[in-house]
């Protein structure tokens, strides 16, 4: 599973990509993305969800696997704290390799 | 305690007890049934600035009661690094600074940005209606960012590898407050070219608030937006200059500063709901050079004209043109055809050319703004131009 996190706004204004390659991972890193992943439905998800409020990061995270992919933008307001978890995972693990 | 003289002048007592929007809104009436009362509007704010600076000027007298903001009522909570809002109270108004650092600034910013708007303005809190100041600090994990959700203020701690705290930087607490102040006024829309302009006025509020705590004139302040917020080792002074846009930052790990100082350098984008963080340098860059071309503290004129437009001539969908007529008319009404054309040439230098006669003193005329078709070539480019920022 490939994991593709873009970041843009907030109250800096910055643009920030992550990528993750799930196989890459150590096993329990690969679960526990996997449990997230699965957790949220993601593959049902509505593609776009923003709140347009101020200074708000948005965040475009794109997933394939298994010859499927999907394609999910939110922000810190509308984003549900499992997406919100998820996102901090990624970037935690990206940061880390 | 020492008495102060001022309290003898019955004039000077009327000026400590009506609130400065009253007179802001009295400078703006055009109705003929009312003749003068516009002239006396604008004398009476001008008095009130007199008198704040005697206030200033008087060191270790008590200032008025009428002036020291008693309808602030702070809340600060700890969220513990957790998603949930807003945590558990760790500060109220009465108490006390605490043993956490990031508590105590955003308890003195808070303040900070209440006092600005209470004192130079005559708003009572962010809705001008004392609206309670609750924040929340410690959000998330390493958390890179500071906002007003509608009801409150949240900051994150930062990584520590790009970002400091956010609690940090009082321009940025006041930045952040004044997204609510125009969410209860203008109501800008947060995309495109109006979005743009609800960043610029949280910019110019936000550093506001800094140079009235520091007591700066305009020639003195850095006009830095978010100073001392990026960590350790990155190459910049701040997020944003109003100064000189396109100047704060220049670092492999964070890009460089992509602001415009004029609409030449417009940027189109998606990202970012239409560049709002970027295109908000042009009319940032405007306010800076309507403050040095009025010269003083920039509180005095060029806020005063900024905000009788984001509180009584700006709507949601406004964009740079009719951000542009909306304070030269104010700086008309305020301080005359001088002041007009000091706001009208600030713009003329960022590439935005306001026509039209200026508002004479008591009489309403409606000005037309134009771009030099610097909007149009802006458009004309397609999508995506900016290609120098870091992934």
């Amino acid at each position: 599973m490939r994991i593709h996190v873009v970041q843009s706004g907030g109250l800096a204004g910055l643009r920030r990509e992550h990528e993750l390659d799930t196989d890459a991972l150590p096993e329990e890193a690969r679960q526990s993305l996997t449990r997230l992943v699965q957790g949220v439905a993601f593959f049902g998800l509505a593609s776009a969800r923003v709140s347009k409020l101020p200074d708000m990061i948005q965040y475009r995270v794109r997933i394939e696997e298994g010859g499927r992919a999907h394609e999910v933008t939110f922000d810190d307001a509308s984003g549900d704290t499992s997406l919100l978890e998820l996102v901090e995972r990624v970037t935690e693990l990206a940061r880390a390799r | 305690m020492r008495r102060v003289a001022v309290e003898k002048d019955p004039r000077r007592t009327a000026h400590a007890i009506v609130p400065p929007h009253i007179f802001a809104h009295m400078a703006t009436l055009s109705d003929a049934r009312f003749p003068g009362l516009a002239e006396r509007g604008r004398e009476s704010l001008v008095f009130c600035t007199e008198l704040r600076t005697e206030r200033l000027s008087l060191r270790g007298v008590t200032p008025l009661a009428t002036t020291t903001g008693e309808g602030k009522r702070r809340t600060i909570y700890d969220a513990q690094h957790g998603f949930g809002l807003p945590g558990t109270a760790v500060r109220e108004e009465a108490d006390g600074p605490t043993a956490d650092v990031a508590v105590n600034e955003a308890f003195d910013g808070l303040g900070a940005t209440y006092d600005y708007y209470f004192e130079v303005h005559g708003r009572d809190s962010i809705d001008g209606r004392g609206l309670p100041l609750d924040a929340s600090v410690h959000y998330r994990r390493s958390f890179n960012n500071a906002f007003w959700n509608g009801r409150q203020m949240v900051f994150g701690d930062g990584d520590g590898e790009i970002f400091n705290r956010f609690t940090a930087s009082t321009d940025i607490i006041g930045h952040e407050l004044t997204h609510g102040v125009t969410q209860y006024e203008a109501g800008l829309d947060y995309q495109g070219q109006s979005g743009a302009l609800n960043e610029h006025m949280s910019d110019v509020f936000g550093s506001l608030v800094k140079q009235h705590v520091l007591r700066q004139t305009a020639k003195r302040a850095d006009w830095l937006i978010g100073e001392g917020i990026w960590a350790k080792g990155i190459h910049g002074k701040a997020l944003r200059s109003m100064k000189a846009p396109g100047t704060a930052y220049d670092d492999p790990r964070v890009g460089k500063d992509p602001q415009p100082a004029n609409m030449s350098g417009y940027v189109d984008t998606n990202d970012d709901n239409g560049g709002v963080h970027v295109n908000s340098g042009i009319p940032n860059h405007a306010f800076y050079l309507a403050s040095m071309g009025f010269g003083g503290s920039a509180w005095v004129k060029a806020g005063k004209v900024w905000y009788l437009a984001l509180t009584q001539s700006l709507h949601r969908d406004a964009d740079f043109m009719v951000a542009a007529a909306a304070t030269v008319d104010a700086a008309g009404r305020l301080f005359g055809t001088k002041g007009a054309t000091v706001v009208r040439t600030a713009w003329k230098q960022v590439g935005i050319e306001v026509k039209g006669a200026s508002p004479s003193k008591t009489k309403r005329v409606q000005t037309k703004a134009q771009v030099k078709g610097a909007v149009q070539r802006a458009h004309s480019r397609g999508p995506e131009r900016r290609t120098r920022r870091a992934s």
